[in-house]
């Protein structure tokens, strides 16, 4: 029974009209069901008239947003530090896992680099650096908006 | 002269390498102090990863942490931050739904998960909490449903803190049910009592 939006009567101004999407389109989120269960009225106002926030509401979210990001590459760190996932740290913390980006400079490391002792010790260099790398995104959009923009370049050209 | 100026960069070198392995081993045993004791010896397997499942209802979760015990059942952590080291009723249905999500992903799932507060200090508690099962999470999921698309009646918030800070308070009709968020704070007050004797 997937969850759809059509169109609903708005609790706001009472007329009938498609009901904006907050979230990623048919896919009810884990937080919606948690907003849902502190107000339902306020879930619903949300839907009709957009998600309305004070100023320290919104500020408290920015701060909570720069946590989950220093706590993110905290972890990714300690994922990378225990030698399951290929060590790919930056890749890891710019596109995820599953990214074909990811995988491409993997099989790069692993196809041309990982077979001259040059090109080990430059992987070696980078398991080293990688991880402060990564712990210095955090937090800096632009900083991580640039490297992903030249990585993608990099990338393109290894392809 | 050129022998001696290669010994001192290759000590240098040395130097600053085991300053950052020491730095990098210190920043990681910081990290896993605040982790609880059932952690300890968990791997940690996920950090902020979308989860998906389209059947009986299609949900989208995004997990904060996800560690795998040793018997290989995992454990959801989720962060707030807050100066208060306190669970919300939303905390548990936010992870609940997270569990949800997961066990149609990775069949072992603990029914225990954890609230990590960060406090604006740098603290990080960790709150042991009981989730909603599956029968729960989907009678949410229905309720949820029927709101946005039978157009059920919807019930006013849990608290009246809530309203005070809503910004749609200008067209809202509805009165807290103060009861209902008063009991459920009691009733985590004593499971976290019950825990810890």
């Amino acid at each position: 029974m997937p969850v759809g939006f059509g169109p609903t009567r708005c609790i706001a101004c009472g007329r009938e009209r498609i009901l904006k999407r907050t979230t990623r389109a048919s896919h009810i989120t884990a937080s919606e069901l948690a907003d849902c269960s502190v107000c339902e009225q306020r879930f619903l106002f949300d839907i009709a008239r957009g998600h309305r926030r004070s100023a320290a509401s919104r500020r408290s979210m920015a701060t909570g947003t720069r946590t989950h990001a220093a706590l993110h590459s905290a972890a990714l760190l300690e994922i990378s530090q225990s030698g399951t996932n290929g060590r790919c740290c930056i890749a890891l913390a710019l596109w995820g896992e599953s990214d074909p980006r990811t995988r491409r400079l993997r099989a790069w490391r692993d196809q041309c680099l990982m077979v001259r002792g040059w090109g080990r010790m430059a992987v070696r260099m980078y398991y080293a650096v990688s991880p402060d790398v990564v712990a210095l995104l955090a937090g800096r959009p632009r900083l991580r908006a640039a490297l992903d923009a030249w990585l993608s370049v990099v990338v393109r050209t290894l392809a | 002269m050129d022998w001696l100026a290669v010994a001192v960069t290759v000590c240098v070198l040395s130097c600053l390498w085991v300053s950052i392995a020491a730095l990098r081993r210190s920043r990681h045993d910081s990290a896993q102090s605040w982790l609880p004791p059932e952690l300890l010896e968990a791997e940690l397997v996920w950090s902020e990863r979308e989860f998906r499942c389209e059947h009986p209802f299609a949900m989208v979760a995004r997990v904060d942490r996800v560690y795998r015990r040793p018997d290989g059942v995992l454990v959801l952590v989720e962060f707030k931050r807050r100066a208060v080291a306190r669970v919300y009723r939303s905390d548990i249905v936010q992870l609940s739904a997270q569990r949800y999500v997961l066990q149609r992903a990775a069949s072992n799932v603990s029914a225990c998960g954890y609230i990590g507060v960060a406090h604006p200090d740098g603290r990080i508690q960790m709150l042991a909490v009981r989730l909603e099962g599956a029968a729960k999470v989907e009678q949410r999921l229905a309720r949820m449903t029927g709101l946005r698309t039978q157009g059920m009646e919807p019930s006013g918030a849990i608290h009246p803190a809530i309203c005070h800070g809503c910004l749609h308070r200008d067209v809202c009709k509805r009165r807290p049910v103060a009861s209902r968020g008063v009991t459920f704070a009691r009733r985590q007050s004593r499971q976290r009592k019950a825990t810890r004797s």
